[in-house]
Parts: structure tokens; C-alpha cells; sequence
């Protein structure tokens, strides 16, 4: 296990780089997780209301608590001057005077000019508390001329109007996010953080482990090829499979019901990517290039793949044939099964499978790829030993 | 008799059209220090690939340990230990545990390897360094890390392929010192180098290689008995008469004479007191003469007489 246990090591060394990206990304995962988790909730907004009561009567009475249920109702002014400042510089939204004989208007079946109305801006705050006054005058006219008096009509207008429905966004039209947006927003972001961490620690660390001279003495020892590639892999395995571990564990924390019902398909086309990454990595490992352009290359990828398959743009925004070209790229497929998980796009078991499948395809040909070019390799390494 | 530890025979290596090596065979007895002579390209390299099994070859046959070498011949590979021209060490990895990484790969016993690292680091004097990185230590410490990642299993058979180049005179004695005092615990070593002085100062045997082929063998008395010259001698002369010359070119042992107008070469092949028969010649003429020196025959003055070229001025 010695060559594991220094695999290991040089991973831990080049860990370092990939810190940031992590720390960035669980900051504005949870920032938009949070923030975005607010979206379906929908709560009346309340004025800041003047209610001047000079009738005090029972159905006077009912119109103030009417309309003080749904707004903040502030004491009466001292005089006109400062309750006119306070509307100016908004302290209080709205005044409403009750006038001495509003109840007998009321039961004459007035409707019009029974209150007084004072607002200096004029906003959708206003035209609700206009709306609300007419609806609780309408709504006593109906009851009386159910036959109700009309301190009762006023009362029962009082109950029936406070009666208030329950309203949940389910879906909205101009970006049709659905019930798992949260699953989007943390999942959308992932692509290009685990191709950055795995790219940016894997590669350099199996070019260090490849090196031409530390190779040669390595092949030098007792060690058998299959068992030092088989080390290699498990521990390429362990730590991407703990990167993966850790971003679920957090998607988790972060949201609790986020694993819930099909959206467990969501780890496994994490999963998936994050294979796929480590694949690409070792595939870009076995050209041994320098620091500077393992980072060109990460770069590159990550950026390149992410702004074509919609991960920081959404798809439904990219032009067809942008998307045509995505598909040829595993991100594409991976934004796909997880707009199908949120409900961006209808779900399709089907689908799914087939997204995924891809995403399992592209890692195969990676390998197959990289087994290519370390035949290649070989015989190259074999043709300089023979030429030295 | 001692044992052999490696027998090479009559091996061949190609290469499209080049022949790397041309019939090469080769015998080390155990407890040798055996150096293996040549230029840059001349087939050393590739010896010891081919001993590693590190590289197939077209003909021949290699026995290592008494056994064929063979690229699944890992129990044979524990035994051995090399050491390259490159350093070839882990940067990521500190003093400590890249020894512990390449001793590691022969000794799975964690005591006993945990022994053998500390015998190494003591071994090449880094014991104020063990926890550092390679990239901390000056060139002379990085070539006795390598030198430690190879002997740390404590090897029986240790290959060292050119382990001084661009090393400072120090460093290189230090290493030197090294591998005569490893040969005296009782390894074999195959020395490779164009370093004739360090060939002729620690090898017991050496075999010159030149285009694949082995040119001469020997201890370094043997090769140079191969030789004509035994004995060169130099002085510094302004004017030399031609009949002084000839009488010089004359006497016994003499086979030639160089006179390029300050400096008289006279190249002897055997006998003995050249230098006195020489100057006595010019005192008899009364020319009078600056500085004299005799040299006798290096390893390099060999390896001109049997290839034409010089073994230093060679290049790939």
C-alpha cells in the first residue's frame, strides 16, 4: 500500500489550490440556497394606516377592525399639519376619517363619499386600501339585502372578509422553476466545482507520480505494474469518491429534503460528473504537462464547459445551436437530469437514464482514451531507453 | 571462486538501424566494483536497461543472481538497488518519506523498513534534513537523497548509471567514498561513467564500451598493459635541433616523439628510466630546458589507442 499512502500525500499537497474553489462554492451555494428558498412563500403586505373613528359606532367599529387586521395602524395626529408631514415623508401610508353618521349612510345604502380618504403618493398601497374599504361597503350592502340590519351585516362583512385563502407558488411562467429550485441551486454550480477540484489536484498529482525518472525507479523496484496501477486507482478512487462524499453531506446540511423521492437520482448524476472529471484529469495527466498549463487546461474545461451546457446560463437562455454543440459535452447531460429533477422540464424516467447513461458513456471513451495514449506512452519510454 | 551476481551474454539490442548493442557480454563477480567505460551513446545505459528488464532485447541472454532476468523477475528486482543520473525523488514528498516511499516498494515490514530508513539518512549524512522537501536542498543533498532511496533495502546488487554528473568535486568524493564503503558491507556495484578518474579510483574491473561493443576488459593495470604507451614524458624546451630530436626518437623504448616548438613529447613503451636517458641527451647537446613531467598511461589514453577517439571529447 506504499505507493496508495504517497498517493495519497501528494494529493493532500496539492489540496491546497482547490480549497478556494470549495469554500467559494459552499458560500454562494448556501447563500442562494437560502436565498432562493424564500421564492415559493408569499406573505400580504401591511400599511402603515391613520383610522379616525368620529362616528363610534358598532359598524364604524367593524370598518376599523376590518382594516386594521391587515395593516399597522397607527395613533391619530394632534392636529392636520402632522399628519400631513407624515404622509409626505411616508410614516404613515394612508388616513382614513369615519365620519359622525357613517352608519346611518351606511344603512341608507350609500356606497359612495362615506369615508375620507387622504394619501399624498399614490401607490399600490393606496389603490389597496381604497379597494378594501369598497369591497367592506359592498360586501354590507349584500348582506342587507340579504336582510340583515345593518350592525349585523357589518359584523358578518368582518368575518367573511377575513377569511383569507392560501396562495403557493407552484410554478412560475418566466423561468419555470419548480418545486425543487433549491436542488437546482445547489446542484447547477457543481460541474464546474468538481471539475475545477478534481482537475486542479488529480492531474498535478498523477504527473508527479508519472514523472519520467521517479517512474523508472519505481518500475525499477519489486513492485508489480498491475499493483501499483491498482493502488494508483483506489487511491484516485478514494479521494474522488470523498470530494463527491462531501459536497452530498453539505447538499444535506444545506438543505434537508433535498435527497428526497427521485431527487436521489441527483447524487448519482454527481456522482457521475465527478468520474467523469477524474477520468478527464488522468486522461490530461498522461501528457505531463507543466503547472502553468494543467491551469490553461482546467481553465479552459471548466469554463468552456460550463458557459456552453448551462450551468451559469440557464439552457432555456442558450441558443439552439450552442445546445446542439453542448451535447456533445457531459455538462449538458448533467444540467439536463437536473432540470428534469426540479421541474424545469417534465420528467422523464427514460430521459434520465439516457442523460446518465451518456455521462457514463463519455467516461468510458476518457478511459479508453487514456489507455491509448499510455500504450503510446510506453512504447515511446521504451524507444528512449533503448536510444540513451 | 566467488559467485557471479550478473552474466551478460553475447547480448543484442536494435533499434530500427542502429545497433545499441552489439554482441555484448559481460561477468561481474559478487563483491566487485565493476565499471562500465564509454562515451555518451556508447551502449551503458541501455546495458542496464536491458539488465533491468527495463528494455527487451533481440538477442542474448542476461542471468542475474544465477536466475534469468526476466521482466516478472521481481524477487530478483528486490535485490537490486539504482541509482540514477537524475534525481529521481518526489517534491511533494519530505527527505524522510521519499526514502520510506522507495524503501517501502522492496520491504513491506514496517519496523524493519523504519530501521532501514534511518540507516540510509545516517548513511548519507541527512539526518538535519529529513523533514525538508527536496526543492530545500542544495544539489550535493539531492544526489545523497538518491543515492538513499537506492540503497535504503539494502540491496546486494547496486547499479549506479552516471551518479556524478554535475556534481562539485566535494559531493562527489563524499559519494565515491559512499559506494566503496557499501562494496565493503557487501554489495556488488556496477559503476557506469566517462568519468575515467572516478572509474579508475573505485572500480576493481572495468569494461570500456564503445558503439554497443566492448572494447577492452580488465582491472585498470590489465588495460593499460594493453597498450603501447606506458610512460609519457613532457619538456619544456624553446629550441630543439633536429638531430637532437632523432637521437632522443632513438633510444631504447621510445616509439614516438612530438615537437610542436615549446613543448617535447616522448611517448615510451615499457622500460625503465626514460626520463633519465632523456635528459641526459639534452644536457649532452647543452640545451637548456624548462619544466618536466611524466605521465603514465590513463584510461583514456587507453580507450584513444584502441577507438582513435578521446573518451572525453566524445559526444553522442
Amino acid at each position: 500500500m506504499k505507493v496508495f499512502k504517497a498517493f495519497l500525500k501528494v494529493l493532500r499537497s496539492k489540496f491546497g489550490a482547490a480549497i478556494i474553489y470549495i469554500v467559494l462554492f459552499f458560500l454562494v451555494g448556501v447563500l442562494m440556497t437560502k436565498s432562493g428558498s424564500d421564492e415559493n412563500v408569499w406573505e400580504k403586505s401591511k400599511m402603515d394606516l391613520v383610522i379616525e373613528d368620529l362616528d363610534d359606532t358598532p359598524e364604524s367599529r367593524a370598518l376599523a377592525e376590518y382594516i386594521g387586521k391587515g395593516n399597522n395602524i397607527v395613533p391619530a395626529f394632534a392636529n392636520e399639519d402632522d399628519l400631513t408631514d407624515a404622509l409626505y415623508y411616508t410614516t404613515v401610508d394612508y388616513a382614513v376619517t369615519i365620519p359622525k353618521g357613517f352608519s346611518e349612510r351606511l344603512a341608507a345604502g350609500e356606497t359612495e363619499g362615506i369615508f375620507e380618504c387622504r394619501n399624498i403618493h399614490v401607490s399600490y398601497a393606496a389603490a389597496n386600501i381604497e379597494m378594501q374599504l369598497e369591497k367592506f361597503v359592498n360586501t354590507v350592502a349584500a348582506y342587507q339585502a340579504l336582510g340583515k340590519t345593518t350592525q349585523e351585516a357589518s359584523l358578518a362583512a368582518v368575518t367573511a372578509l377575513s377569511k383569507e385563502a392560501e396562495v403557493e407558488l407552484l410554478q412560475k411562467e418566466d423561468d419555470k422553476k419548480g418545486e425543487n429550485s433549491e436542488l437546482l441551486t445547489f446542484f447547477r454550480y457543481m460541474p464546474y466545482i468538481l471539475l475545477s477540484v478534481i482537475m486542479n489536484t488529480l492531474c498535478p498529482a498523477m504527473i508527479a507520480m508519472n514523472k519520467k525518472d521517479f517512474r523508472y525507479r519505481t518500475d525499477c523496484s519489486g513492485i508489480r505494474p498491475h499493483s501499483y496501477t491498482m493502488q494508483i486507482f483506489g487511491a484516485s478512487a478514494l479521494y474522488v469518491g470523498g470530494i463527491w462524499a462531501v459536497f452530498m453531506l453539505a447538499g444535506g446540511i444545506i438543505n434537508s429534503t433535498m435527497y428526497t423521492g427521485r431527487l436521489w437520482l441527483s447524487v448519482v448524476n454527481a456522482l457521475l460528473f465527478a468520474l467523469f472529471s477524474a477520468v478527464l484529469a488522468i486522461f490530461v495527466s498522461e501528457f505531463s504537462p507543466s503547472d502553468n498549463v494543467v491551469s490553461v487546461l482546467t481553465q479552459v474545461a471548466t469554463l468552456g464547459m460550463c458557459f456552453l451546457c448551462g450551468v451559469f446560463i440557464d439552457q432555456s437562455l442558450l441558443g439552439s445551436g450552442v445546445l446542439s454543440a453542448a451535447k456533445f459535452l457531459p455538462a449538458y447531460w448533467y444540467v439536463r437530469v437536473i432540470r428534469m429533477l426540479d421541474g424545469s422540464l417534465v420528467y422523464d424516467g427514460g430521459e434520465v437514464a439516457l442523460a446518465l447513461g451518456i455521462q457514463a458513456g463519455f467516461i468510458a471513451m476518457f478511459i479508453l482514451l487514456t489507455l491509448l495514449v499510455r500504450r503510446a506512452r510506453l512504447t515511446s519510454a521504451v524507444s528512449r531507453r533503448a536510444m540513451a | 571462486m566467488k559467485p557471479t551476481v550478473v552474466k551478460i551474454d553475447n547480448l543484442v539490442k536494435r533499434y530500427g538501424e542502429l545497433v545499441a548493442l552489439d554482441h555484448f557480454s559481460l561477468e561481474i563477480k559478487e563483491g566487485e566494483i565493476f565499471g562500465l567505460l564509454g562515451p555518451n551513446g556508447s551502449g551503458k545505459t541501455t546495458t542496464i536497461n536491458c539488465l533491468l528488464s527495463l528494455l527487451s532485447f533481440d538477442k542474448g541472454e542476461i542471468e542475474v543472481f544465477g536466475k534469468e532476468m526476466t521482466p516478472t523477475s521481481y524477487d530478483i528486482k528486490r535485490e537490486i538497488g539504482v541509482i540514477m543520473q537524475n534525481v529521481a525523488v518526489m517534491d511533494e514528498l519530505t527527505v524522510r518519506e521519499n526514502i520510506d516511499y522507495f524503501c517501502g516498494l522492496y520491504i513491506a515490514d514496517k519496523e524493519k523498513r523504519k530501521a532501514c530508513v534511518e540507516e540510509a539518512i545516517k548513511f548519507v549524512g541527512l539526518e538535519d534534513f529529513v523533514n525538508f522537501r527536496p526543492k530545500k536542498l542544495s544539489g550535493g543533498l539531492l544526489r545523497r537523497l538518491n543515492i538513499a532511496c537506492g540503497i535504503a533495502h539494502k540491496p546486494k546488487l547496486i547499479i549506479l548509471d552516471e551518479p556524478t554528473v554535475a556534481v562539485d568535486p566535494q559531493s562527489r568524493n563524499r559519494i565515491l567514498e559512499g559506494i566503496q564503503e557499501l562494496n565493503r558491507e557487501g554489495a556488488t556495484v556496477i559503476y557506469t561513467s566517462h568519468y575515467m578518474e572516478e572509474v579508475e579510483q573505485i572500480c576493481t574491473r572495468i569494461a570500456i564500451m564503445d558503439k554497443g561493443r566492448k572494447i577492452a576488459e580488465g582491472t585498470k593495470d590489465e588495460l593499460k598493459g594493453m597498450i603501447r604507451n606506458t610512460e609519457s614524458v613532457s619538456i619544456e624546451i624553446l629550441e630543439l635541433p633536429e638531430d637532437v630530436r632523432e637521437k632522443i626518437a632513438h633510444l631504447p623504448h621510445v616509439y614516438e616523439t612530438d615537437y610542436d616548438g615549446t613543448k617535447l613529447t616522448v611517448r615510451c613503451s615499457g622500460g625503465r628510466h626514460n626520463l633519465i636517458r632523456i635528459l641526459a641527451v639534452l644536457q649532452e647537446a647543452e640545451l637548456g630546458f624548462g619544466r618536466v613531467y611524466s605521465e603514465l598511461p590513463t584510461l583514456n589514453d587507453v580507450f584513444l589507442e584502441i577507438t582513435g577517439t578521446a573518451l572525453r571529447d566524445s559526444k553522442e
